[in-house]
């Protein structure tokens, strides 16, 4: 197997890196929500931790996958997995969205929506940053599944004359 | 061919985009459907439909505008009645006709106007109410304040960005913080960069009189810390927080300096410091008002009041004592730990494997892991809160000179010795009138039976030259015993027990008015003694007067003291022969059911070691027994649970584990045993007949883990569950009316409707909540409170809204709980008597109210979780009877219970309070709540079972399951499951029961009226319809995907 860096330098790539960094981050906002001390503290959800990690591992897969050359069916086999790896990345990473959310709501509608005298007495700078730091973690796993969504429009492999190839076939 | 290598991004890309909306659309709709009222709301939807049956309950008006009528004069009632005028000289009051007024102070162009004021669009504020009362306000001070409160702002959080309220005066409470007094020094109105006034303003005020109008704000969550204050630039100020702060003092004299009378206006639920502007004040003025917190249309009426077209017959519902911290429960508020509160999460709670919870306090909604049961106060002085304090001591620095009253134990203002005429500018019940008339107390009858009545006949003369309405307030004074000094009973001096407004007299003619309540509000509770309610043999004085002090003169003039009391004021009764304990009339209540002490936990005595014990506050020694701080014992470090002889079960108390879930009692009906029984084919002797077999039936076929799941999760709405068909219920709040909502909620579109509003008028977005919760404590008018509860009664059936939890009853322990602005006043029988009627009137409309917040939410600091201790007594004879009265005669059919605890144990989980006293003594059969469930490791469902709590509040909705967690558990509390649930059929069998009791008091009111049924709004079409589409196109484009690759292969081949 031959290992070939200048193949992944698509536009493709470089979304879908972008679209894992960003998933990172927002795990990393995710854990840092749960570890502080603050409203939220405490408050784990399993099936992020679960699919952001599987998000990142597909991701870093796909473009890995890229990296290397194979020949005839297992080319075609590579290029298939690759194809449901860039379909998956967005959709977990919309999975941890919308679990983030679920499990954020009802605090972020005391500490930002109820009455003012509620608002007043837990809007202590823990809390505060807690909020801050869940909503942030929303808006990175929100833009980790559109950049995600993007990527799958466009390869990850490029021929060897410079322009991304698509992955179902490959030169003998 | 359209399934190649060029086409692979396109599917893929499709492909990603439509799992991602598919994976979007279906968590969202699960999201969506747990908040589905708030999307409703925010959107313009429903998700119900209410299908009306043949009412049981209608309205008394046939149109909305005659509704919005009824319910602005209430509101303007509530100003007049509500009005208490405190000092009146030099003909200060009422004001001149088309007078000129100077209108000074911040609050009278801005101020705090409660928690929750409607706002209509016509809602008059007091610059409004005087100019539409013909009267006109001098322009450079009304310019001046316009220009203050239009440029001196200040930032108010909230995460749309900043917003800018006027700066002045200050209408945020503190959270048990400092509290800054902002209030523009008159100086300051020339000041550059600050006022443009020219300098000659003074001189060119143009009024005949000034009205200067202090505010102190209060709210949810909210708590004044005494000494805590601060002036409008921030400095340190050695003073209470409603103490007048220099600059209030600026204001008063240079309103004093233009030589025309001054009035001031009190608008607060706090009191005052009032000592500087009484009579010999340093700055002394000529007339005092009081004017509770006005919500939108009251201040028309405070302004009549003003301005004599109505007699003033208000009168103060709290003590205002010269000094805001005199009260001796002052020296037990706020709290503070246990000396080892970290012993209660020091052990493996099995319930939360893995969980580190905290005993630290946590803000009103939780947050942290924590069981929040770390500290506590002690209510030490008893039953000797407001008036029952000074009016006692007083009496027996007359009577009982041998007490200590006139020691210098709790001297606050007195000069040297306890002097009760220093330590009190105004007693509750005070309030002046403008026209002369006497009183005469002509008789009184006791019926010495468990449902007997007192009834008394009072003649009130107008002695004046006009026509007017009149108070009169009826106070007693009870034998206070040897039996009652050995067995720790104690007595208050002198006790309020009704009032009545007259219906207007002409001049020189009189009116008997009759003033009746049960007489089982005489009872004292003996805890040491009988363990029950007992009526001490002996004289009863029954006396009128012009609040509590006038009132316990008289008693002491009737007993021969020698002070100055008035001819005809009083009315001796014997009935119970001297020497003797009646221990049997009110021993049992009304129900049959044996009173007995059920408190003892909330007494710290009882966790207490021999030697450790405590006395509570005792009139027979005032000086021994005054209350000493309790949090800093021991050095300082208050009390360990570790020197308990009880400390096992103290702690598990404080670890909230009331209830232990149960794995050895199989339940046999899990599923529900359906025996085709629904809402509307309850039979019609079944509907006010709890024990009627169909209950049973009914509530037997709802499976065992939604009745749990529903009190789990069953605040915000009651849920429709399964194979009942019961209506969905939405709950409202709160006391000042329903919020949000308006006259024509319903949006009937045919005019032909009962209920339809025509969306063009006024009366459509007529919002309800314009009740003053302070002015109609300051009323004394009980007939006002039926008055309004008819009225929210028939709003109810306008707006098509069934629950609500209005009815604020709790009694103000001193002036510091920010909350008391919802609470009517210090004592316990004028809030009885006043939830009654408006309970008895709601009733009659079909509205299902919940009084709330039941349990000694003396303080809103550390609210949920904060330990309060007291006596039985102390908790039966003060907020307990402030209760009663709704439930045993106004019919309550809901309550709220406060967030903290009762002794350690958090009230929403307290067995013996919600099921013996409330359900077993009260014979209450409705539903209960608690307040938010904010705190997982403090509330817990199983605790509110078993103390038969039928709902723990929360935001969401379509949750009555305890499987909607991970894995199949409950969301919140991942311990119970319908599989666990399946082995304790203590806990099935209870929550069956929870859901009888909510169902029943459905079934009392308008709720009975109506079947929901559920529709799809338009939001919920459009995410299935996401839902379907974005399925298909997945699983489309995935085949397409798939054709490339396949299709391909085959080209190549």
């Amino acid at each position: 197997m031959k290992i070939d860096f200048k193949k992944i330098l698509t536009p493709g790539t470089i979304l879908l890196a972008l679209s894992v960094l960003l998933g990172l981050i927002g795990l990393i906002l995710y854990g840092v929500n749960v570890s502080a001390t603050g409203y939220f503290h405490g408050m784990s959800v399993s099936s992020i931790v679960l699919a952001g990690i599987f998000g990142l591992i597909f991701g870093i897969a796909a473009i890995a996958s890229g990296l290397f050359t194979f020949k005839g069916n297992v080319d075609k086999g590579v290029s298939a997995l690759r194809s449901v790896l860039m379909i998956l990345v967005p959709v977990l990473f919309m999975v941890c969205l919308m679990a983030f959310i679920d499990s954020r709501a009802y605090g972020i509608s005391v500490l930002l929506f109820s009455n003012a005298d509620i608002m007043e007495e837990n809007s202590s700078p823990e809390n505060m940053a807690s909020v801050a730091v869940a909503i942030t973690g929303i808006v990175f796993f929100l833009l980790s599944t559109l950049v995600g969504i993007v990527a799958s429009f466009f390869s990850l492999v490029r021929k060897e004359d410079g322009k991304p190839v698509e992955e179902t076939a490959q030169e003998a | 061919m359209i399934f190649n290598k060029k086409t692979v991004p396109v599917f893929r890309g499709v492909a990603a985009t439509t799992f991602s909306l598919a994976v979007l659309a279906t968590m969202g709709m699960g999201l969506a459907d747990q908040w589905r009222t708030q999307v409703d709301a925010a959107l313009g939807t429903s998700s119900y439909e209410t299908i009306s049956s043949e009412p049981r309950f209608t309205s008394d008006y046939t149109k909305a505008e005659d509704l919005m009528v009824e319910l602005k004069a209430v509101s303007v009632q509530e100003g007049i009645d509500g009005t208490a005028i405190l000092k009146n000289d030099n003909n200060a009051l009422p004001l001149a006709s088309k007078a000129k007024i100077n209108l000074w102070g911040n609050a009278s162009y801005n101020s705090y106007r409660g928690m929750s004021q409607a706002g209509n669009k016509d809602a008059v504020d007091l610059v409004g109410a005087l100019e539409d009362g013909g009267f006109t306000l001098d322009p450079t001070l009304k310019g001046i304040y316009t220009e203050i409160n239009e440029e001196q702002l200040i930032e108010s959080s909230g995460w749309g960005g900043p917003s800018f309220k006027p700066a002045y005066p200050n209408t945020s409470a503190p959270a048990y913080d400092t509290f800054q007094i902002r209030e523009v020094n008159p100086s300051k109105f020339t000041q550059e960069g600050f006022g443009t006034a020219s300098s000659s303003w003074a001189s060119s005020l143009t009024g005949d009189v000034n009205i200067v109008t202090f505010n102190r704000p209060g709210g949810e969550g909210t708590t004044f810390k005494a000494g805590a204050t601060t002036d409008s630039e921030g400095n340190p100020l050695d003073q209470n927080p409603f103490a007048f702060s220099p600059d209030e003092l600026a204001v008063i004299d240079a309103a004093k300096a233009t030589g025309k009378p001054v009035i001031v206006l009190l608008s607060t639920s706090c009191q005052f410091e009032l000592g500087p502007i009484v009579k010999g004040g340093a700055h002394e003025v000529d007339g005092i008002a009081y004017i509770g917190l006005p919500n939108d249309y009251q201040y028309t009426g405070i302004v009549k009041v003003l301005a004599g077209e109505e007699n003033a017959t208000g009168a103060l519902a709290d003590t205002y004592a010269t000094d805001s911290t005199s009260s001796p429960s002052m020296m037990n508020f706020g709290g503070d730990m246990y000396s080892d509160y970290l012993s209660v999460c020091d052990f493996e709670d099995t319930r939360w494997p893995g969980v580190e919870i905290g005993n630290e306090g946590a803000g009103s909604f939780g947050g942290s892991a924590t069981y929040n049961g770390g500290m506590y106060y002690v209510e030490a002085e008893g039953i000797y809160t407001g008036y029952n304090y000074y009016e006692t001591r007083y009496y027996d620095s007359i009577a009982n000179t041998n007490s200590g009253a006139t020691s210098t134990a709790g001297v606050y203002a007195s000069d040297g010795n306890w002097n009760y005429d220093q330590e009190v500018c105004y007693t509750f019940g005070y309030g002046q009138s403008y026209l002369d008339y006497t009183e005469e107390l002509l008789d009184v009858k006791v019926d010495l039976s468990v449902e007997g009545k007192i009834e008394a006949t009072i003649r009130v003369t107008n002695k004046s030259d006009k026509k007017g309405c009149f108070r009169t307030e009826l106070f007693v004074n009870v034998p206070y015993t040897d039996y009652d000094r050995e067995n720790g009973v104690e007595k208050s001096a002198i006790q309020f027990l009704n009032s009545a407004k007259t219906k207007p007299i002409e001049p020189g003619q009189y009116q008997d008015v009759k003033i009746s309540l049960p007489t089982k509000y005489l009872a004292s509770y003996d805890t040491n003694g009988y363990g029950t309610y007992i009526l001490d043999g002996g004289e009863y004085v029954f006396a009128l007067g012009n609040g509590a002090h006038e009132a316990v003169n008289n008693v002491l003039a009737h007993q021969g003291y020698d002070v100055e009391g008035t001819e005809g004021s009083t009315f001796a009764w014997n009935g119970i022969r001297e020497g003797s304990v009646d221990y049997t009339t009110f021993g049992k209540a009304k129900n049959g059911t044996e009173i007995k002490n059920q408190l003892q936990t909330t007494d710290i005595n009882y966790w207490l070691s021999e030697e450790d014990q405590i006395d509570y506050l005792s009139r027979q020694d005032w000086d021994g027994t005054y209350p000493k701080n309790f949090n800093t014992i021991n050095d300082g470090k208050g009390f360990a649970i570790a020197d308990s002889p009880k400390k096992d079960e103290w702690l598990k108390n404080l670890r909230n584990q009331q209830y232990e879930v149960k794995d050895d009692e199989p339940v046999s009906n899990m599923d529900g045993i359906d025996k085709g029984l629904t809402w509307e084919t309850m039979p019609g002797d079944a509907v006010n007949d709890i024990n009627n077999p169909f209950w049973e039936d009914y509530v037997n076929q709802i499976p065992a883990e939604e009745a749990l799941g529903a009190i789990a999760h069953g605040g915000n709405q009651a849920d429709q569950l399964s194979n009942i068909g019961n209506p969905v219920v939405k709950q409202y709040d709160g006391p000042a009316g329903f919020n949000g909502v308006t006259i024509g909620n319903q949006k009937i579109e045919d005019p032909e409707e009962t209920y339809y509003v025509d969306p063009e008028s006024e009366a459509y977005s007529f919002k309800d909540n314009i009740h003053s919760p302070t002015l109609a404590g300051s009323s004394f008018n009980p007939q006002l409170a039926y008055r309004w509860g008819r009225a929210l009664g028939n709003f109810g059936l306008w707006a098509g809204v069934y629950n609500v939890w209005a009815a604020a009853l709790n009694v103000h322990r001193n002036p510091y709980n920010g909350r008391n602005v919802e609470y009517m006043s210090e004592d316990e029988m004028l809030t009885n008597i006043w939830g009654a009627e408006f309970l008895k009137a709601t009733r009659e409309k079909g509205l299902l109210v919940g009084p709330k917040h039941i349990g000694f939410n003396d303080q809103e600091y550390n609210r949920s979780g904060v330990s309060a201790y007291m006596t039985e007594q102390k908790a039966r004879e003060t907020e307990l009877r402030a209760f009663q009265g709704s439930f045993e005669e106004g019919g309550a059919l809901g309550y709220m219970i406060a967030f903290n605890r009762m002794g350690p144990t958090n009230v929403s989980h307290y067995v013996e309070f919600n099921k013996n006293i409330i359900r077993g003594e009260w014979d209450f059969k409705g539903l209960s709540t608690t307040d938010m469930m904010n705190n997982k490791w403090y509330f817990n469902p199983e605790g509110c079972a078993l103390a038969t709590v039928t709902m723990m509040a929360d935001f969401s909705a379509n949750d009555a399951h305890l499987n909607q967690g991970q894995g199949g558990v409950d969301k919140t509390w991942s311990y119970l499951s319908p599989e666990v649930l399946s082995k304790d059929n203590t806990l099935a069998e209870a929550a069956r029961d929870c859901m009888k009791y909510q169902l029943y008091a459905f079934a009392q009111t308008a709720i009975k009226n109506i079947s929901t049924r559920r529709i799809t709004p338009a939001w919920e079409s459009a995410l299935i319809a996401i839902v379907a589409v974005s399925f298909t196109l997945a699983a489309a484009s995935t085949a397409g995907l798939a054709l490339c690759y396949v299709l391909d292969k085959k080209e190549q081949n």
